[in-house]
């Protein structure tokens, strides 16, 4: 699991992750995004296009930081989820706790208009 | 593509696991010409019940997690065996949606996901060891494809 970020230049920080969210995967890059996304004054857009595959202990790191986040005032929002990786979030029922945008653009333009 | 069969793995439980058993099990998905749902179900069954047993299976000793999947035309079943405490991650309690992030529960989803990806699923406890099948239909439409 890799994992960068860009500032947008509008406000927005988005986090781009890619490979599998798995046990090994959240290992790898757990502590940078919990760090990235609650030090972060701007919000986050977490960019999911190149997640292959989410597990239970990936949607806890992505909960444990949109909670964080939250509770700093600011917002966390997910974006471009492949099919599979859309399945589980909606499955776990992530989707109504954490917004999820089909396009990374659609997510800026929500995020912004919020 | 190799004929329907019955293969074996036998797993030292610990953080390598999950991923070792996913690999396995998509190196034999692959192998015997399954589907990509039906490979992703089973990935994310594996994973998430590994993982569960080297959590918690065995408190913080080391243990063996025996691995069985079988391969045919309309069904493929994954067989996992360990020889922890008895527990039968099939009693667990479905999560209810909470109404906002913060009442989440963090933890639990696990044997949730499998749950919902998963065509059936049987638990057993003999002497020591715990039995869990986990079935995968061919092109089944239950609860995760709809």
């Amino acid at each position: 699991m890799k994992m960068d970020s860009a500032h947008t230049g509008d406000g927005l920080l988005c986090i781009n992750l890619e490979g599998r969210l798995d046990v090994d995967g959240a290992l790898a890059v757990e502590n940078r995004f919990a760090f990235a996304t609650t030090t972060s004054k701007e919000n986050v857009i977490v960019d999911l296009s190149a997640v292959t595959f989410l597990a239970s202990i990936g949607i806890r790191m992505l909960m444990t930081a949109a909670r964080g986040k939250q509770g700093r005032g600011g917002k966390m929002v997910m974006a471009a989820a492949q099919p599979a990786v859309h399945k589980v979030l909606l499955m776990a029922g992530i989707d109504q706790l954490i917004p999820l945008y089909d396009t990374v653009e659609q997510a800026q333009a929500a995020i912004k208009g919020a | 593509m190799e004929q329907p069969g019955c293969h074996t793995l036998v797993l030292k439980s610990g953080f390598r696991a999950a991923g070792e058993a996913s690999a396995w099990a998509r190196d034999l998905a692959h192998r015997h010409g399954v589907d990509q749902e039906q490979t992703e179900a089973l990935d994310l069954c594996i994973v998430e019940l590994v993982a569960n047993i080297s959590d918690y299976g065995y408190g913080n000793a080391p243990g063996e997690i025996r691995l069985t999947l079988e391969f045919s035309a309309q069904r493929l079943t994954l067989a996992l065996e360990d020889d922890g405490p008895a527990f039968d991650p099939l009693q667990q309690a479905a999560p209810q949606q909470p109404a906002s992030l913060e009442e989440a529960q963090i933890g639990g989803l696990g044997i949730h996901l499998v749950r919902q990806f998963a065509s059936d699923c049987h638990y057993r406890r003999t002497c020591h060891t715990n039995h869990l099948e986990v079935m995968f239909d061919a092109h089944a439409s239950h609860a995760a494809a709809n």
